[in-house]
């Protein structure tokens, strides 16, 4: 692309803008769909910034008109000529948010970076609880869900370091993998900042448990029982402690 | 692994609590069979077995699981229902759940009670085959082999001795620790080990029972402590069932070659008379003029003829009747215990030690019938099976199975950490 051709790109995308901040959402539309399809009849490897750019507006446009699936398919556009387009990505998980597409796992990554850079509180608490359904890691999990889930877990502890729920996982995570003494490590801290949440001690004392630790179990149930009492799991288990522990100390 | 050993002796308080616990867990999820199953181990180990066994029959007919089946026959076993225990014992198909070798030795207590003590060795040596370590099947052969040598006449010298070894082989556990004694002391003095015996029997400090008083006394006056072992026969005799059996045993004693007596320390006066044969002496024990004092008189001032030099376990060896001593050892045998020990005085523990460490050579160390298996000699068994019941991974994989259901096939609304996982446990 010559230095007057990108000139006139920029000049083009400054126009586009200044139609949308306008409100004249179509006129920006038909000015972009028509850069963009000389663009492809260009074919010119060097100009993949004005292009993606220029699908990246293209999607505003749609977003601005309410059509979040060709908004969608816009950003997606502008983000398969140019990965690192960082507002094409925002604007994707700002349009995703709220459709089906929401909580596939390629939106991870998306999501994950929303929640560092992303403009829109509403966005960035929409985004966390889209990764928390998504890295969410029940008991009966799959082995190797377990495996994906935990590392972008990881990642996200690392990140947001505040945040309870990827801890939570993980120690379900490490549970599972058996690395019990891993869930401890989750879910000791956890269960410091909320000592009320009876599920968070009845998966600390199976833990304990696990790794031989049975006074700490027997500590962590008991606990359990006065949160909420009438648990038949947990006192099946406080019982099998005692007789254990009674059969010890004799 | 925990493990729940229900025969152990437990801590009454913290039993309590299990058993509190473990009742709230049936209430709150009464078609829970796992949990019924742990509280019938609590019942068990609390000797509270009506409530064990109602447990237990709640769950048979849910659950087909050996272990179940071999709680079941133990309860019933315990409640002295020998004939429905046998019965569950031979309907379990164990597939290694509860332990081949643990069913042998229930098999094995129920023919013990019923008077079948040799089979019942059998059983427990078919025990210890599976499982050569466990201190259980070697207690309850002891037991049985003791009984035994008490009733039949081949080589009670054998059984005798075979027992001395399992029981100084183990450890007692608390819950038999004064019947082990109380079990070598009255194998010590069929072993003519006096002061064995007393070392043991002072030691069954919580059995006061009549035996013991019997074989306190026999203990006491065959060391040639006559007027010691006096309260002690006196005592026994109160007992109706133990009277003969005392006066059979001080006429057995009577009779007894004087060497032999005189090695175990019993007081003989000038002609070699043992002293004891008093008819005042014993008249204090049996009571003056009671029949038994001249019937054991009789038998020491006029034996018969056939006993001269022998013992009457020698003298009578198809004959069914309980003995206190067993043969003497052969005189090779007394030779090389003589010879450990020091001025002309037999330390009783070389004695014990030879007879138990000489090795096998005759049937008494065979159990019974002979057609049945030899006892184990090493530990090249191919199952092992530890002592206490184990509780199998399922009973303590604690909640995967029982808080989840089955994978999710989609996600659920979006909420709030923490919370949402409130709702998750609750699947």
């Amino acid at each position: 692309m010559s230095r007057s051709d990108s000139k006139k790109s920029r000049q083009l995308i400054e126009r586009a803008c200044g139609l949308i901040a306008q409100g004249e959402i179509d006129a920006a539309k038909d000015l972009l769909k028509d850069s963009i399809r000389s663009f492809e009849g260009a074919g010119d490897p060097d100009a993949v910034a004005t292009y993606a750019e220029l699908w990246y507006q293209l999607g505003r446009c749609h977003l601005a008109g309410r059509r979040a699936d060709k908004a969608i398919q816009s950003f997606e556009n502008a983000l398969r000529t140019d990965p690192e387009h960082l507002e094409a990505k925002l604007r994707l998980v700002e349009s995703k948010l709220d459709s089906g597409d929401a909580l596939g796992h390629d939106m991870v990554g998306h999501y994950v970076l929303y929640l560092s850079k992303g403009p829109l509180e509403k966005a960035r608490l929409g985004a966390l609880r889209r990764l928390q359904q998504i890295l969410r890691i029940r008991l009966n999990e799959r082995p190797a869900t377990v495996v994906w889930r935990v590392e972008m877990l990881e990642k996200l502890a690392r990140l947001l370091p505040q945040l309870k729920f990827p801890r939570l996982y993980l120690g379900r995570g490490r549970y599972l993998q058996e690395d019990y003494a891993g869930a401890i490590r989750e879910l000791e801290p956890l269960a410091d900042k909320s000592p009320d949440s009876h599920h968070l001690l009845n998966m600390l004392a199976r833990s304990y448990e696990k790794v031989g630790r049975l006074e700490d179990a027997h500590r962590s149930w008991e606990q359990s029982l006065r949160i909420v009492p009438g648990q038949a799991g947990v006192h099946f288990r406080i019982g099998r402690l005692e007789l254990t522990f009674a059969q010890r100390s004799a | 692994m925990l493990t729940v050993n229900v025969e152990a002796e437990f801590d009454s308080a913290r039993l309590m609590r299990a058993i509190a616990h473990l009742e709230s867990a049936v209430r709150a999820d009464p078609k829970n069979l796992r949990y019924r199953k742990v509280l019938a181990e609590a019942y068990l180990a609390a000797h509270r077995f009506d409530a064990a066994l109602d447990q237990l029959r709640a769950i048979r007919p849910r659950r087909s699981d050996p272990r179940v089946e071999y709680l079941l026959a133990y309860t019933c076993y315990r409640l002295g229902e020998l004939d429905e225990a046998s019965a569950l014992l031979n309907q379990i198909d164990d597939d290694d759940q509860v332990g081949f070798s643990r069913l042998h030795q229930l098999a094995g207590r129920i023919r013990h009670d019923r008077g079948q003590f040799a089979e019942a060795v059998n059983e427990f040596a078919q025990a210890l085959i599976l499982s050569p370590d466990s201190p259980a099947p070697k207690w309850h052969m002891a037991r049985s082999l003791v009984a035994h040598a008490a009733t039949q006449g081949e080589d009670r010298l054998g059984l005798f001795r075979r027992a001395l070894g399992l029981l100084k082989s183990i450890k007692p556990d608390p819950n038999h620790e004064d019947e082990w004694h109380e079990t070598l002391g009255r194998i010590y003095l069929a072993l003519h080990q006096p002061i064995e015996a007393l070392r043991h029997l002072e030691r069954s400090v919580r059995s006061n029972g009549a035996e013991k008083s019997l074989l306190l006394g026999l203990a006491w006056l065959l060391r040639g402590e006559d007027d010691k072992g006096r309260p002690y026969l006196r005592e026994a005799v109160r007992n109706a069932a133990l009277r003969p059996r005392c006066a059979a045993y001080l006429a057995e004693i009577a009779t007894t070659p004087r060497h032999l007596l005189e090695r175990m320390g019993l007081r003989t006066g000038r002609a070699g008379i043992p002293l004891f044969l008093d008819e005042t002496y014993l008249g204090t024990i049996f009571g003056n003029g009671a029949p038994e004092v001249l019937q054991i008189i009789n038998a020491g001032l006029r034996p018969r003829a056939d006993l001269m030099g022998r013992t009457q376990a020698e003298a009578d060896p198809d004959r069914r009747v309980d003995h206190l001593f067993a043969p003497a050892p052969r005189a090779n045998e007394a030779e090389a215990a003589d010879a450990g020990s020091t001025a002309g005085t037999t330390h009783p523990d070389a004695v014990a030690t030879r007879l138990v460490e000489s090795s096998p050579r005759s049937q008494g160390d065979r159990l019974f019938p002979r057609t049945m298996i030899e006892l184990p000699q090493s530990d090249d068994a191919t199952e092992r099976v530890e002592h206490p019941i184990e509780v199998d991974e399922e009973d303590w994989d604690i909640g995967l199975a029982e808080l989840d259901g089955p994978p999710a096939s989609g996600d659920r609304t979006a909420q709030m950490p923490i919370q949402d996982d409130e709702e998750d446990e609750r699947r």
